[in-house]
């Protein structure tokens, strides 16, 4: 086997909070294969921002680091500035949830979607131009030339969030992390804009990191989807057995607390509990306290990865799990 | 809709404009024009010749001739006032663009690199503060003598920490703002993303800080003038001026020392009214 695109191994990061350093990634081990779309689905807080953060190497400073995150066989903590500019420029590009924060609000269209290729590319002016406006029509943006003259302000949100995808691939990268790319759209515009970065990602052929908290839309463009609780990985496991093969308390809660448009209609079941921050997490696995087959075992000894039925599960009890998943799913 | 918003509507666009930004500041706006008009073309403008002296019409009240009557060697008031105001606001803009330039690149440098280098700078930033620009503008003029430029210099650095400090903290939020870190995972680096962004996006405070910056430099030069250790008579500045003119004042001729006064507080209230109001529509303008 090849050795992957992006492979964090054993991330851990601390955070400085108030002086002393809090845990916000316990031990995050994922790979990305060249061309393949892995989706990083959990909770508000549950470390998926930060993952991506870290492997672009944008934590806060003062931030603990430790384990290894390697891009094609570099490793990213250690690359040096030069390294680092040309990781960011030429090799991962990145895709915010809230474009209109992300674009400066002060210089036009164009001159955002050219800078980087001005910098990096040394192309002419009218070239870069040439290049960008292909790219706007390729993300659905018709009047590409009229769209350049104007300012972020003048822009809807879905527009500017083609605009932020066009800006993405500019370079031509191989890795695109997209930090929940749809969350701030309207469900329509969401649709087409996932719809968009879906096609143009398996046109190129590149791979994606797709931060969301949505497992729905994760399971329909990913082809392997890691489940994060708490600062962990729980399950890794392939996007089209996710559903019926899930092995993991939590993935299985998640699947149960969203709305079935189709079927009947069954009464949603929340995860009962509040969702933990990884530095709340002491001894034990980190889902126990909202877990229905948490055993006296799952409070001093933390499961660890380990391949089951063609994923890998963090829990004790995943065959129990994957046997029945009545189990888990109260009905009342 | 108030009555003045309502009197604006259907009038043209400049008065419309105008009569939302204040006719008072509009009015400060337009004397700053004004005097830097004067300051451009005032050689040419002036009714008579500033230096030549007349001794037979000396101390003459407001006349047709001499509009503001003449001082105590019978030089025309008025036209000494034109003439002196290129130099009376060369010095405060020198001030002004020296003390920005280093003040900008000072904030920025200590925004971006943060850690010790802006604790160091600040610190630096703090002493400097603590010394009156004046007390440093006499003591480059007993280093280096008197003359346009010495106190010229030294009030450049004394002004820097004021905008340093301003900057440094707007720069900050500035550098903490999502688009900043999209530019730096696009891959720019921190001279282009300082020189393409930061910088022209903190401008509107810059312009507002040298304005009002521009007004208190104005009042320390003509003080230095007044003191004789800036600009040296016969040159008309209106500092000099004022100082030439106070002996009179006893004998019952104020005309020189209060139109040269006058002058100074209307261009340093209209400089510092403009730079305010400047300031103040970026405030607002941050808050959107």
């Amino acid at each position: 086997m090849t050795s992957p695109l992006l492979e964090i191994d054993r991330l851990r990061v601390r955070l400085p909070v108030n002086g002393a350093h809090r845990t916000v990634l316990h031990e995050v081990s994922l790979s990305v294969a060249a061309g393949e779309a892995v989706g990083l689905v959990g909770e508000s807080g549950s470390g998926k921002s930060m993952t991506a953060r870290a492997v672009m190497r944008l934590l806060p400073p003062r931030a603990e680091v430790s384990g290894d995150i390697r891009f094609a066989g570099a490793s990213v903590p250690e690359m040096g500035a030069a390294d680092l500019r040309r990781l960011r420029a030429d090799d991962v590009a990145m895709i915010f949830q809230d474009p209109r924060a992300h674009i400066n609000p002060v210089h036009s269209i164009g001159d955002f979607l050219t800078e980087s290729l001005r910098l990096n590319g040394k192309v002419t002016r009218s070239a870069a131009t040439a290049r960008v406006v292909a790219l706007l029509k390729e993300v659905g943006i018709s009047d590409a030339e009229r769209r350049l003259r104007q300012h972020p302000h003048e822009l809807s949100g879905g527009l500017l969030q083609r605009v932020m995808i066009a800006a993405a691939l500019v370079a031509e990268p191989r890795l695109i992390l997209a930090d929940e790319p749809t969350t701030a759209l309207d469900v329509t515009t969401q649709e087409e804009v996932m719809a968009i970065l879906d096609e143009l990602r398996r046109d190129r052929g590149l791979a994606m990191l797709f931060i969301t908290h949505d497992l729905e839309l994760a399971a329909a463009v990913c082809d392997r989807i890691g489940v994060m609780y708490a600062g962990s990985i729980v399950e890794d496991r392939d996007a089209r057995e996710l559903h019926e093969r899930s092995g993991h308390p939590y993935t299985v809660g998640l699947l149960g607390a969203r709305p079935d448009l189709l079927g009947d209609r069954a009464p949603l079941v929340a995860v009962p509990g509040r969702p933990l921050s990884a530095y709340e997490v002491g001894d034990g696995c980190a889902f126990r306290t909202r877990c229905e087959l948490a055993q006296p075992r799952c409070g001093d000894d933390v499961p660890q990865l380990r391949e089951i039925a063609g994923g890998s599960v963090a829990c004790h009890f995943a065959e129990q799990v994957l046997d029945s998943r009545k189990v888990v799913l109260p009905h009342d | 809709m108030s009555a003045a918003q309502l009197a604006a509507r259907g009038r043209p666009d400049v008065i419309r404009r105008a009569a939302s930004i204040g006719p008072l500041y509009v009015f400060c706006g337009v004397v700053c024009l004004a005097l830097i008009v004067v300051a451009v073309v005032g050689p040419w403008i002036a009714p008579h010749d500033p230096t030549r002296t007349d001794v037979i019409e000396v101390f003459a009240g407001s006349s047709p001739t001499h509009l503001l009557g003449t001082d105590d060697t019978g030089r025309d008031i008025l036209s000494r006032l034109i003439v002196g105001t290129r130099v009376s606001l060369a010095g405060p803009a020198l001030v002004v663009l020296l003390s920005t330039v280093l003040g900008v690149a000072v904030a920025v440098t200590a925004a971006w690199l943060g850690g010790w280098v802006d604790a160091a700078l600040s610190r630096v930033v703090d002493i400097l503060f603590a010394f009156p620009g004046l007390i440093l503008a006499v003591v480059a003029v007993a280093l280096f003598g008197t003359g346009f430029v010495s106190p010229v210099v030294a009030l450049s650095i004394a002004y820097v920490p004021v905008v340093a400090r301003v900057l440094r903290s707007a720069a900050i939020k500035e550098r903490n703002l999502p688009y900043i870190a999209a530019l730096r995972v696009q891959g720019a680096s921190g001279w282009s993303i300082c020189f393409k962004h930061l910088v022209p996006n903190l401008m509107p405070l810059v312009v507002a800080q040298a304005a009002v910056s521009f007004g208190y430099a104005m009042l320390d030069l003509a003080a230095i003038s007044y003191l004789g250790l800036g600009i040296q008579p016969p040159s008309p500045d209106w500092g000099v001026m004022v100082a030439e003119g106070q002996p009179s004042i006893i004998n019952g001729y104020p005309q020189q020392s209060l139109y040269a006064g006058l002058l100074v507080v209307v261009a340093v209230v209209a400089f510092n009214l403009v730079g305010e109001r400047v300031a103040q529509r970026f405030e607002t303008a941050g808050a959107r």
